[in-house]
């Protein structure tokens, strides 16, 4: 063992030694503790990144299912039972399981390195936060596999999930899942909004943030917001499914309309939960690839901070044919057209960016084109449904199908795998396929075009949403058809794309610590990162360090190398304020998980398990908590 | 006793914690005043939306000042509350556009209509 001396600092070593001492000081354990002890915030995110795909992948062959399904009027590929179970697991997995994790997992992982610090805030919380995670989606795919999967959509409406019509245990298992990722997505949130605000590089001040940070920043304000009302939400109908309370039941008076104003406070904001990393990854991206700063740093913050407030503003626009007064809904109108203000500025500041740069159109930027053009798109549809006479008339159709796919396929999926491209030689130390990357984009591109742009024409047609069949004389078959077939052009495309990533983890080139000659800090480092991130924490002198300082990054010194240590700086000035430990590997929260998700799958079934269960979440976060006599115990 | 400098970093802010805080309001109070607008056949949601949108300018013109001297402050300008003032500003004038829109609403429609 290569023990560093007590006391040991940064400054005192030479650079293999330095590397050495913090290799040792950081490092992970091999095998199964240290897969289960892991608390390296790049793990962690791997992890969460690579569940979240496998997701994703799961909630394709659901879609594939039901275009199946509705490629011919009446068909019987599915039972109408089955049908339900899919629809509500497709929209239940793409958003709990797969877009939030997945956005705030990119979080995970380049947050820390974009600000300069040796590891997340709170990382045994990660830790934890992964556990439940993959706990929470293991119950929702273990329930489908065993036919009691959630049939009553991803929204759950009551009373249809309520205990009078959702019998059985399906709108339990929904219910508890929510709890799971929403616990997974606040841990997370919390880990983000502290390193940002606490653990920024020394002079990183508040203007000098990538604007991934701050898109990070906003996402989990808006998490941390919206997120109780779900949770609040969802054990309120456990109670009222369990132990007979009436939160929901008019007949005793509770309130059906309650429910929607609970779940849409949170709903509508998820949206832009999923929205906000993406157009960070877009900025990202844009900057690198155009050879310049993102025009307008100002307004781009502005508009990040603006939607991630205004998004609490419009949750009633998904209530406009539940009978509120008119002049109320009116309020909410405003509102959501005013949000298409930072929406439009944050497009014409890439737009600038771009026409006064030099693009270069690699992958990561063809994502990106792809994504302006179909948000566009879905931003207009969205701007129309916020009318409320012509979403009365498009309510609940195939209208509205085509819009949030264009929202959310355009304005995170896109964007996403572009930044998986972009970041993909950091986290691998490998490149992607610029050839299979170009054919991944076009296939997905003209693929989704092809598959959900009808969909506006179907809806407008009349073609209602979560039906599981129609009769042949209704004038939607060929529509259908074709957006079935489309939809496999669709599945090529991801299937070239997670080919390509396999591969090029396995086989790719070697990639350099800065191949895209990118200027924010999470390139300062090697491909991929070691266990410390920096062997000295880097000195910020402007927005974007590589390219203002490209001989030599300044640093910091005087961090101990025998203990884990971070620098803790204040909040608008990133002047450095104390030396922090930062916990060492700890198998607790992997307990603490699996006590909590005990708890939580028992108490679908008896209240009792809430009390019984409580005693082993408390030995593990007593464990958890325990002094372990660890350099990084000390004062 | 606040100090000039506090004084600044809290004028700075006031465009990105006071207009949204009248935009929520003003939103609430879209759910009560149409059933008063109503029964007394007067415009009190139109009234209040744009009274608020007066006010969300009101904090855009304070914290751009609050932007603008700290930007020049002597000895070392602070530019990171600087840039707080102007992003305020701007967040403040897009919940002043909100309120401006909702006030229109509320001349449009009436408060009995359902």
């Amino acid at each position: 063992m290569n023990e560093a001396k007590p006391d040991t600092r940064d400054s005192e070593l030479a650079p293999p030694a330095l590397a050495a001492a913090l290799a040792e000081t950081w490092r992970t354990p091999a095998g199964l503790w240290g897969v289960l002890a892991a608390v390296d915030h790049k793990i962690i995110a791997r992890r969460y990144i690579i569940t979240a795909f496998v997701f994703l992948a799961l909630g394709g062959v659901l879609a594939l299912l039901m275009r199946l399904q509705l490629a011919q009027p009446e068909a019987r590929v599915l039972s109408p039972d089955r049908y339900n179970q899919i629809f509500t697991m497709h929209g239940t997995n793409m958003m709990f399981l797969f877009a939030v994790p997945v956005l705030e997992a990119i979080g995970v992982y380049l947050v820390p390195l974009m600000v300069g610090t040796r590891n997340i805030a709170f990382p045994r919380l990660n830790a934890f936060s992964y556990w439940i995670f993959l706990a929470g989606g293991a119950l929702l795919w273990i329930a489908f596999v065993l036919d009691m999967a959630p049939d009553v959509g991803w929204f759950a409406y009551v009373p249809l999930s309520g205990p009078q019509y959702g019998t059985g245990k399906r709108a339990d298992v929904w219910a508890q899942m929510i709890t799971f990722t929403e616990i997974a997505a606040l841990a997370v949130a919390v880990e983000i909004v502290v390193t940002v605000l606490k653990q920024r590089a020394p002079g990183m001040s508040l203007d000098r943030i990538p604007l991934f940070v701050w898109s990070m920043l906003a996402t989990s304000f808006v998490v941390i917001m919206a997120m109780p009302a779900v949770i609040f939400a969802s054990t309120s109908l456990i109670l009222d499914r369990l132990v007979g309370t009436h939160f929901f039941n008019p007949a005793e008076g509770g309130d059906v309309l309650l429910w929607q104003h609970l779940f849409w406070f949170f709903g509508h904001p998820e949206v832009y939960i999923i929205f906000l990393p993406a157009v960070g990854m877009v900025s990202a991206i844009v900057e690198t690839f155009a050879r310049r700063p993102v025009f307008g740093y100002l307004a781009m913050v502005m508009a990040l901070i603006a939607t991630s407030i205004l998004a609490f503003g419009l949750w009633v626009h998904h209530m406009f044919v539940a009978g509120l007064p008119r002049l109320g809904q009116s309020f909410f109108t405003a509102s959501s057209m005013s949000i298409a203000i930072p929406a439009g500025v944050q497009v014409f500041c890439w737009l600038a960016t771009l026409w006064d740069g030099a693009p270069v159109f690699r992958t990561p930027l063809l994502f990106v084109i792809g994504f302006i053009v179909t948000f566009v798109i879905g931003g207009l549809t969205g701007v129309m449904v916020a009318s409320v006479p012509f979403d009365t008339q498009v309510h609940d159709t195939y209208f509205v199908v085509a819009h949030f796919h264009y929202v959310l396929i355009g304005g995170a999926v896109f964007p996403l795998l572009g930044g998986i491209y972009y970041w993909f030689p950091k986290i691998t130390g490998r490149m992607m396929s610029e050839t299979l990357g170009k054919w991944a984009f076009w296939l997905i591109f003209v693929g989704f075009n092809l598959t959900f742009f009808p969909m506006h024409i179907l809806g407008i047609a009349g073609m209602p949403r979560r039906i599981y069949t129609y009769q042949p004389d209704m004038p939607w078959y060929g529509l259908n058809m074709f957006v079935s077939i489309s939809s496999l052009v669709l599945v090529a495309g991801f299937l070239v794309f997670f080919v390509d990533a396999i591969r090029s983890a396995r086989v790719g080139a070697s990639a350099a610590e800065n191949p895209w000659d990118a200027p924010t800090l999470e390139w300062a480092t090697t491909s991929p990162p070691p266990s410390y991130n920096f062997a000295q924490i880097p000195v910020v002198n402007g927005l974007s360090p590589l390219w203002d300082q490209p001989a030599c990054l300044m640093v910091a010194s005087g961090l101990r190398t025998d203990r884990r240590e971070l620098i803790v700086s204040t909040v608008a000035t990133a002047k450095p304020q104390v030396r922090e430990a930062s916990p060492r590997d700890s198998i607790w929260p992997f307990w603490a998980a699996v006590a909590t998700s005990v708890m939580l799958i028992g108490s679908i079934f008896t209240p009792w398990a809430v009390v019984w269960g409580s005693v082993p979440v408390a030995v593990a976060l007593i464990g958890w908590f325990w002094p372990k006599a660890t350099p990084e115990d000390e004062l | 006793m606040i100090s000039n400098r506090n004084r600044l970093a809290l004028e700075a802010c006031t465009g990105l914690s006071v207009a949204p805080a009248v935009w929520i309001v003003n939103t609430q109070l879209g759910q009560i005043l149409p059933y008063l607008d109503c029964q007394h056949q007067t415009a009190y949601s139109a009234m209040a939306s744009f009274a608020g949108a007066v006010a969300a300018c009101a904090t855009a013109v304070i914290s751009w000042r609050a932007a603008q001297r700290m930007s020049i402050s002597e000895p070392s300008p602070r530019t990171e509350l600087s840039f707080v003032g102007s992003m305020s500003a701007l967040s403040a004038l897009l919940f002043a556009f909100t309120l401006l829109m909702q006030g229109a609403a509320s001349l449009v429609l009436s408060g009995c209509q359902r």
